[in-house]
């Protein structure tokens, strides 16, 4: 139990089952490819094998003389004349004249069932003309790289830069020169980090109909609903309002979820089968191939520092690729990398590069964990050039309250020195370390985010409960919305049911993303609590005869308060419930807008390897993940999210990597050499939970489910410095380059 | 690459007679075993047998049986699983034991047999993903130009092809001198693991001596090693399913601190198990010490020739003999 000043709450702070859990472990659960409809057809796409080709002819009529293939896609039947994102969003869905990457799709064919659109799509004849391509974000960002696309550079591109760069981004504050004279030590390095993939274990899945009409309706696995409705309305030319998208549970996303792929292609099929519904479930390699990855990144970092650890100036300059199209988190990247840091002078510099590659999407934190890779890897050589213990270098310069952030606002309320003292303390920091073992310490940040929020709620017969959010849950936002709409009406728990509803129930709600849903969805719950609350103690006022003003809610019932306490008992929930009807109808509540205040969150990591220099291999024997929280409403799954971030990071460091051939084929679009961390590869993520509450939401709530993916980059990086001495600036750190590192040294 | 696979017939035969009939039946037959390598070229529809024969049901092909000189015939449907656990195989062969517990996961484990294991495909990403290259039938390698990614392609004995040997049990059972008793068309023969792997320079298209019509049997490990010290390793990014970068094998007898006979082999550097006779003939005789170490990593590669990207595959090998002779100490 949780104690807020003088505030002792019932329910935030305890750990109940999430609401859902026993379905999923039962299989009770639905997810994207359990859903069915009579008369169903299965899609199948398909996809360019070509990095970057100029697609000459399409021959669909073998596929169409197949029986039971009852309908072919091709960019010919998207609508034209879509401009800026949306004709990026449909250029994505299906290639026009060009192919622009390894698995770009090119048709999409529905049939009556899986194996023969599978056919079908085989007999589908694509004429390439193989064009020049280009993968590498230092090749592209070159004047004479092929060029991606003519004119899809932005205003903010300077004449003069290299074709590929679409959007150019320059910001800071200070004076960046006086800066770097003023240090006692200036040092510059270059990073770079591979693209990596969420990795989430349900592919993308859904079954679309649409009508010639132009009514349609979707099931789908996804972050949001309303995005997919937006996005496929705007790529097929619809009306929003006619398409109705419902959220299936989600077997993860992490980001990777919160745009389209084939979406519009099961509604575009269906649409030409007569209205059939059409189910697509990617392939793991289809999902590694052609969905959104994230950006791979080139870095600068140049960092002037007093002997005392004090950072005089500081100056970033990266270039990364998000594929095809414009997206790659730069921006976020450059925004987050210096953040931790309270900077006197500070310079950022950013390219946005196209390369053919899959579109990026969003992951976990969008950016920085790259920018951290670079910013905490130099940041750990200086203090240990300069003798500096790592964590004091990072209290010397931690941003507070008030102070100025490195990317232009203002902190409000930030826990970053409760987190670094709480990492200081922690027992790890004092386990013994032997032979080629070795401690890494690095920070991280996300901003956190709030967004467009619309929640009902709504008070039953019984008394019980329901409240509809737009927000699907991916990490326990279901049992952290239902704690705190609970403990505000004073009910038990499990008396509050929460339901991820669909695009017709609601206002637009933005995904759950930006680690949002606890805070954004959870204040507009709240608040349509509160609403509920004052229409259940008017109808008791009413009843009693009393001033609404004079009745209070205690423990779930209505009170009256003031002159009037004592002269009525309390009339519970359940009881003012039960006459709904005669006393006016539903009680309910409703929240909808941009909650403001949200609260960023500050993390550090605390991780000890072990190097084998003989095998190259890095084993994590100890790693602790503290972090703010705000608060945590139901710690069990914060410390999911802090380990499941950390993991992912572990992950990025050691091997995860988007592997091109030399023809730009993506040589590992499977999980066998896709390499994200398995159980015996990880020891238990130790957490620590820091809770500086977050003044902008009712309970305190931060949202905590980005920063933890930041932090492992470096400070696994930093880690092996200090294990076996060798800076491994370019990930992963698989055993071939941490080998290739100490063979380089010896 | 989709996740379904062609149509196809399946025939399940319950005796070696009825196996070799539908073998001989049918010219496209693919013997089908656990399935955990013919699998996946099915749903990548990079080869489309029309006809399946699944040997589980074959008694003769099961389990594991003492053999008077203290070695041991093992069933080729025998699972890496009942490999890795059988008490026969930890006492007598426990570097066989361990390599059978270190391929993939305990999943593939389960349903993978040592038979398929040996006689499994190579893992080159060009090749499974059906690059018309010379092992395919064409007349390139992909692997092998000075941009291509070859990083877990081969050191030694490349010939045309640059594909690696991705088997872990294949390295135990070359190292233990162990035979191939497989079943012909015509007659049974068997053969030792130097004629049962074979380089692109014998066939191309093939990794094993295998040939359509023939049924492996099992293998026999004879008593040479059994009881005697061994050590097997294996290397990969990750700490199971994932193949191995480089992995070893070794068998040796000490007399009198010095080592009297040793057997080591590596794998994934060259397109079969590869015999490490330079570092074999450097020890015999020798004491295990640091000294001897250096020795060891002084030839342990010598005649490597690495590609791009695969450099780090050097250090490696060398290192990891000299840890399987440390493993003497
Ligand atoms: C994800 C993944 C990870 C893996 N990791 C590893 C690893 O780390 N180390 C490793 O060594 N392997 C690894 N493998 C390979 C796997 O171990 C082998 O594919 C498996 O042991 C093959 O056995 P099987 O019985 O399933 O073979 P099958 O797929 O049934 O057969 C494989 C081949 O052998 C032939 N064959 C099988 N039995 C006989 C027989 N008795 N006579 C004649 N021909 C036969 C088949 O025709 C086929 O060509 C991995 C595989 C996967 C899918």
């Amino acid at each position: 139990m949780a104690k807020d000043g003088l505030t002792e709450f019932r329910l935030i702070g305890t750990r109940p089952d999430r609401p859902d859990g026993l379905d999923k472990v039962t299989g009770r659960a639905r997810y994207g490819a359990d859903f069915a409809l009579p008369g169903m057809l299965f899609g199948a796409v398909v996809r360019s094998p070509h990095a970057h080709a100029r697609i000459v002819r399409i021959d669909t009529s073998r596929a169409l003389a197949l029986e039971g293939v009852k309908a072919v896609v091709t960019r010919a039947d998207l609508p034209d004349g879509l401009e800026g994102e949306d004709w990026d969003l449909q250029e994505n869905t299906l290639a026009g004249d060009r192919a622009l990457y390894d698995g770009h799709a090119v048709a999409a064919v529905a049939a009556t069932s899986r194996l023969l659109a599978e056919e079908a799509a085989r007999l589908i004849e694509v004429d390439y003309e193989v064009l020049p391509h280009v993968i590498d974000v230092d090749d592209a960002i070159r004047p004479d790289a092929p060029v991606i696309r003519q004119g899809a550079a932005d205003a903010s591109v300077p004449e003069g830069m290299p074709p590929n760069v679409v959007r150019y981004m320059e910001f800071g504050h200070g004076d960046i020169e006086a800066g770097f004279a003023e240090a006692d030590i200036v040092r510059e390095r270059s990073y770079r980090t591979e693209a990596a993939h969420q990795g989430y274990i349900e592919p993308h899945a859904c079954v679309g109909q649409l009508g010639a009409d132009g009514a349609g309706e979707m099931w789908v696995c996804t972050q949001g609903q309303w995005y997919i409705r937006r996005m496929c309305a705007a790529v097929l030319g619809l009306e929003t309002a006619q398409l109705r998208v419902t959220p299936s549970e989600i077997g993860g996303g992490f980001g990777g979820k919160t745009t389209i792929f084939m979406e519009p292609l099961s509604l575009a099929l269906s649409r030409k089968a007569g209205g059939r519904p059409v189910k697509i479930v990617m392939s793991r390699a289809e999902v590694l191939r052609a969905t959104g990855p994230t950006a791979s990144a080139s870095m600068d970092v140049r960092i002037g520092m007093k002997k005392d650890g004090t950072i005089t100036a500081a100056r970033a300059e990266f270039r990364m690729q998000g594929g095809a199209f414009p997206g790659a988190p730069v921006d976020m990247a450059l925004y987050c990398a210096f953040a931790p840091y309270k900077l006197p002078a500070v310079q950022h510099i950013g390219y946005d590069v196209l390369a053919n590659r899959p579109k990026c999407a969003a992951y976990r934190a969008p950016g920085s964990p790259m920018g951290a890779f670079a910013v905490e890897s130099l940041l750990d050589e200086m203090c240990r050039e300069l003798g500096i213990d790592p964590v004091e270098m990072r209290l010397t310069n931690a941003v507070r309250e008030g102070d100025r952030a490195s990317y232009g606002p203002t902190f409000g309320s930030i826990g970053l020195v409760e987190v670094l003292e709480a990492a200081k303390g922690h027992p790890n920091m004092a386990a013994p370390l032997g032979p080629n073992q070795g401690r890494g310490i690095a920070s991280g940040y996300w901003f956190n985010h709030s967004g467009e929020t619309s929640v009902s709620m709504a008070i039953s017969e019984d008394g019980t409960a329901q409240v509809s959010v737009g927000t699907p849950d991916i990490g326990g936002s279901r049992a952290s919305i239902a704690l705190m709409v609970a403990e505000r009406l004073g009910i038990p728990y499990e008396d509050v049911r929460v339901n991820v509803v669909e695009t017709g129930a609601l206002g637009v709600n933005e995904p759950t993303h930006g680690s949002r849903a606890t805070f954004a969805s959870g204040k507009a719950a709240v608040v349509a609590a509160e609403q509920a609350i004052a229409e259940m103690c008017r109808r008791a006022a009413a009843e009693w005869g009393i001033d609404a003003e004079a009745v209070e809610w205690v423990d779930g019932a209505a009170q009256p308060a003031g002159p009037n306490a004592g002269r009525f008992p309390p009339m519970t929930i359940a009881e003012i419930a039960g006459k709904m009807g005669q006393t006016g109808g539903p009680i309910s509540g409703h929240h909808e807008g941009l909650p403001e205040g949200v609260g960023a969150s500050f993390g550090a990591h605390v991780v000890d390897v072990e190097v084998d220099p003989e095998t190259g291999r890095v084993t994590i024997l100890r790693y602790v993940v503290v972090q703010d929280a705000g608060r945590a409403i139901h710690p069990a799954y914060v410390e999911g999210q802090y380990q499941g971030g950390a993991v992912q990071g572990i992950g990025w460091a050691l091997n995860e990597e988007y592997v091109y051939d030399d023809r730009g084929r993506l040589a590992n679009p499977a999980f066998l050499d896709y390499r994200v961390p398995v159980a015996s590869d990880l020891p238990m993520i130790d957490t620590v939970i820091v809770e500086v509450p977050n003044p902008g939401h009712p309970y305190g709530v931060r949202g905590v489910g980005e920063t933890g993916i930041t932090p492992p980059l470096p400070a696994i990086a930093n880690a092996i410095e200090d294990a076996v001495g060798v800076r491994l600036t370019h990930l992963p750190m698989s055993p071939s380059k941490v080998l290739a590192a100490l063979k380089g040294r010896g | 690459m989709t996740d379904v696979m062609h149509n196809f017939e399946l025939y399940q035969p319950a005796s070696l007679a009825d196996a070799q009939e539908l073998l001989g039946d049918h010219d496209d037959a693919w013997i089908i075993a656990g399935g955990k390598d013919s699998l996946d070229w099915f749903k990548h529809r990079v080869k489309q047998p029309s006809v399946l024969v699944d040997i589980a049901a074959i008694p003769e092909l099961h389990g594991i049986r003492e053999e008077a000189d203290g070695g041991l015939y093992i069933g080729a449907m025998t699972t890496l699983t009942e490999v890795a656990e059988s008490d026969l195989v930890n006492a007598r062969f426990p570097a066989l034991a361990m390599a059978a517990s270190k391929v993939a996961s305990p999943q593939i484990r389960n349903a993978g047999t040592l038979g398929g294991n040996v006689a499994q495909d190579t893992r080159c990403t060009y090749y499974r993903d059906g690059f018309p290259c010379y092992r395919a039938g064409g007349n390139t390698c992909y692997a092998n130009t000075p941009t291509a990614m070859n990083r877990e392609h081969t050191l030694f004995e490349a010939s045309r092809c640059v594909a690696v040997t991705p088997s872990d049990t294949g390295v135990a059972l070359a190292a233990l001198g162990a035979t191939f008793h497989i079943q012909g068309r015509r007659r049974d023969r068997e053969v030792s693991a130097d004629e049962f792997f074979i380089g692109p320079d014998v066939d191309i298209e093939r990794m094993t001596s295998l040939e359509h019509r023939d049924i492996l049997l099992g293998i026999r490990v004879p008593g040479t090693w059994a009881g005697a010290h061994q050590y097997f390793e294996k290397v990969a990014d990750r700490n199971a399913w994932d193949f191995a970068l480089v992995n070893i094998a070794m068998a040796a007898r000490m007399e009198g601190g010095a080592i009297a006979e040793v057997s080591m082999v590596c794998g994934a550097v060259q397109c079969t198990p590869r015999r490490l006779t330079d570092v074999e003939s450097l020890i015999v005789g020798e004491t295990p010490g640091e000294e001897l170490e250096t020795l060891v990593k002084r030839v342990a590669s010598s005649g490597a020739k690495p590609l791009n990207y695969n450099h780090f595959k050097i250090p490696l090998m060398e290192n990891l003999a000299a840890r399987a002779v440390r493993s003497l100490v």
